[in-house]
């Protein structure tokens, strides 16, 4: 389900107009059920769009549901509020069940082959699109419901609330009580009303995805870094940071854009996040909606900051946080290097007097954290780290030499084209911030809107790629 | 609505100037449709002369272009030659189709794709360049190969081929703004369309093939496919590997590397054994890319396909 691409767009045209087709035929003859048709043509188009992407993705996301539901059911009894033996063991069996295809198909490598050493093959290395993003979604419904067991939903909507396609596989990831009760009453139909609201998201979305992301992607790759030159080190960080932040704040922004157009409002994951001026108000930012689940769900039921030891929780949940992006000890550090910051952060507030120097210092931190995000290699990734860290690397040769970085001056000239439009867009997310406007409102202006759109013609990639999300 | 209606407008409108940007003010396809059309004129002259005598044309990559010199073959032949290769950039499907294109029944056509084409797994997607050429002849689907090849241009791959992307973008601008234009110039062309520059390239590398090269799956079936065709158009085919500037080491090994592919293209195609398996050791006979003959390269490569391509049109 990549909103990038034009199979994409032409599934859910030819969906959403045989969809209206089936609800105009059931209005006619059978007016008091045409809100149900509706959703389910709505579930059918998820479901199809899940199915184009590959039969597994559709079986295993049907999977997770199937276990959730009895869950949510079972909770809505308030089966599992007694803390009996019989309950608790449904609990674990139903929990394992869930999370069984998310070990499997990310964890297992890492935790038995490379953790635990034990040299298990697995047979399949593909992972299904969206996995952690709607395991995460399912998992927080249930625990919604075992904390305030209610009556389960419609299953139709419980359905609809799982397969919601805007957000099934890249997020945000939404909380029970923000999507279901919209789900509930969407009718799958066309909201004019927010037409233009919607169609800013999806071309600034796909502006972000495409001019900026996908370029600098296919230039990286061929990008000839001398691990021992910390400038070329800081240029690799520094365009993956670019890239991962446009690639991913992209998606998010055709997803509010097609849930705007079917009537429904999602949540912003995104909020100008290398504006922020330290560790925590970054993560406030930053895939807001995995935040706050970690949050809801792991850092408050471990005491939260009421707790001596609220340090080591935050430093848990951004651990956890790395493990959830990638099964790998690279991910590991890197959410310990975010936990450190945001602890750090939160044990004592403006440790710079400065602003600017406070901004500086936090884009430069995440900035270098990345490196262990992206590099795979653990040689290469200790070298570069030297590199980071040791000052001769810095050197006015090495300066000299950051040009070798490229292939050639037509490399250079395009990337630094492709990162200036990068710049270009943070300042004006950064002056939306000065003046107090919504997040991204420059880069919603219809003017800007129609300028993106011949840029997005003119700069986008001729390959096709997928999201860097989409892995995780 | 109003919105919506502005933003198709600078859809329609971005992708108008695009097409000017990539096609017709891109100096690469210019260059080539002018080579493309004076190719053309000539052969129509000849056949003008005599209507009823066959023709031999040469396509490929740009190494057929710079290496086969179509006077020589004639001179050995006793027929009109022509060299209808095109960069590579056009892709297999286009090069061959528009060399069929130009082809009547008891014609002969001498395919020299680079041997990489068919050594390795490819869906061979065409690009802007092909596009290019099509869209200026009138037939987008000649950008697939379409005539010759089963493949249909799909809307999307048409539009994608009409945006120049940010890399050509900075080319254009830079070539435009430092004045060096395209590499090549119409002073470049040579008898019936063989291409010869005057460019070297001092920092050029050579090309050794070390391993064992073998006809791939889609290989096969684009030249199976290819035969097909020529055989409905009753047209005579051979193949003709193009040759590579091949370091003096590894000559012998690059050549039976070659040999395997050239024997599984000898069972679909017959090959014009010339005994070079597509290697040259002579640095001096490369000009701007160790697959861009010099003249003296091309008269030397010429001859030798040239006689041994005598000998095969005398067998029936």
């Amino acid at each position: 389900m990549n909103f990038a691409s034009y199979d994409f767009w032409r599934t859910l045209f030819f969906c959403f107009v045989a969809s209206r087709l089936v609800i105009g035929l059931a209005g006619k003859c059978c007016p008091s059920r045409e809100q149900d048709v509706g959703k389910l043509c709505l579930l059918a188009t998820g479901l199809v769009l899940l199915g184009v992407e590959s039969l597994l993705t559709l079986t295993v996301f049907l999977w997770v549901v199937a276990l959730s539901w009895i869950g949510v059911v079972l909770a809505g009894r308030g089966f599992f509020s007694k803390r009996s033996i019989p309950g608790g063991a449904v609990f674990l069996v139903l929990l394992l069940g869930q999370l069984a295809p998310l070990f499997y198909y990310k964890y297992w490598t890492f935790v038995l082959n490379d953790w635990l050493g034990l040299g298990v093959p697995k047979p399949s290395v593909l992972i299904p699109m969206g996995l952690s993003f709607y395991t995460f979604q399912k998992l927080g419904f249930w625990i919604d419901t075992i904390r305030k067991p209610c009556a389960p939903p419609r299953f139709l909507d419980y359905l609809n609330y799982c397969s919601f396609f805007p957000q099934i596989v890249a997020g945000p990831i939404e909380k029970k009580e923000s999507l279901l009760p919209q789900i509930e009453a969407t009718r799958f139909k066309f909201h004019r009303e927010n037409l233009e609201a919607g169609l800013q998201w999806i071309i600034l979305g796909l502006a972000y995805k495409l001019i900026v992301a996908d370029n600098l992607g296919t230039l990286s790759q061929n990008f000839l870094i001398n691990a021992g030159n910390a400038w070329h080190v800081w240029f690799e960080c520094l365009a993956f940071g670019l890239r991962i932040y446009f690639d991913f704040a992209g998606y998010s922004f055709v997803a509010i854009g097609l849930g705007l157009l079917l009537g429904v409002k999602l949540t912003l994951n995104f909020r100008c996040p290398y504006w922020a001026q330290d560790m925590r108000e970054f993560w406030r930012n930053w895939h807001v909606t995995l935040g706050a689940w970690l949050r809801d769900y792991i850092y408050i039921p471990l005491g939260g900051r009421r707790v001596p030891w609220w340090a080591l929780n935050t430093i848990f949940v951004f651990l956890v946080s790395g493990i959830w992006h990638g099964a790998g000890w690279g991910f590991l550090i890197w959410g310990l290097l975010h936990g450190i910051g945001v602890a750090v952060c939160s044990w004592r507030e403006k440790w710079i007097p400065f602003a600017p120097l406070r901004w500086a210092l936090t884009f430069a931190y995440t900035t270098a954290a990345w490196l262990f995000f992206l590099e795979p290699d653990s040689a290469l990734l200790w070298q570069k780290v030297q590199s980071l860290v040791d000052p001769g690397a810095y050197s006015i040769a090495n300066l000299r030499g950051f040009q070798q970085l490229f292939g050639g001056p037509s490399d250079l000239l395009v990337t630094l084209l492709i990162v200036a439009a990068g710049f270009v867009a943070l300042v004006m997310e950064g002056l939306g911030i000065r003046r107090g406007l919504e997040p991204y409102h420059f880069g919603r202006r219809p003017s800007v809107g129609l300028l993106l759109v011949f840029l997005l013609v003119w700069l986008a990639p001729l390959e096709e790629s997928s999201f860097i999300y989409f892995n995780f | 609505m109003k919105f919506l209606l502005k933003l198709i407008a600078c859809a329609v409108a971005a992708y108008a100037l695009s097409l000017v940007m990539t096609i017709w003010a891109n100096p690469e396809i210019r260059f080539w449709r002018e080579v493309q059309l004076r190719r053309q004129a000539e052969i129509a002259t000849a056949r003008a002369r005599d209507p009823q005598a066959p023709v031999i044309l040469f396509t490929g990559g740009s190494s057929t272009a710079f290496s086969i010199d179509p006077a020589v073959v004639e001179s050995a032949c006793g027929i009109p030659a022509f060299n209808l290769a095109l960069p590579a950039a056009a892709a297999p499907r286009y090069l061959l189709h528009q060399a069929l294109e130009q082809a009547r029944a008891g014609d002969i056509v001498v395919v020299g794709l680079e041997g990489d084409f068919l050594a390795y797994e490819s869906a061979y997607p065409a690009g802007m360049f092909a596009f290019g050429l099509a869209l200026q002849e009138g037939r987008p689907a000649a950008t697939v190969g379409n005539g010759t090849f089963p493949d249909t241009l799909a809307l999307r791959d048409a539009l994608n081929f009409s945006r120049p992307g940010a890399r050509y973008l900075i080319t254009l601008a830079y070539r435009g703004l430092s004045g060096k234009g395209y590499r090549y110039k119409a002073s470049d062309y040579r008898h019936h369309g063989r291409i010869e520059t005057a460019v070297t390239n001092p920092a050029m590398v050579h090309h050794d093939v070390l391993s064992k090269q073998a006809l791939s799956s889609t290989g096969k079936v684009l030249l199976t496919q290819f035969r097909d065709a020529a055989a409905l158009k009753k047209v005579r085919l051979f193949y003709a590997m193009p040759v590579r500037w091949t370091s003096m080491e590894n000559a012998e090994v690059s050549r039976s590397a070659n040999e395997a592919l050239l024997r599984e293209i000898d069972a679909i195609i017959p090959v014009i054994d010339d005994g070079t398996h597509g290697v040259s050791t002579e640095r001096a006979d490369f000009s701007d890319s160790h697959q861009h003959l010099t003249a003296q390269g091309s008269l030397a490569r010429s001859r030798a396909l040239a006689g041994k391509l005598v000998e095969l049109l005398g067998r029936p």
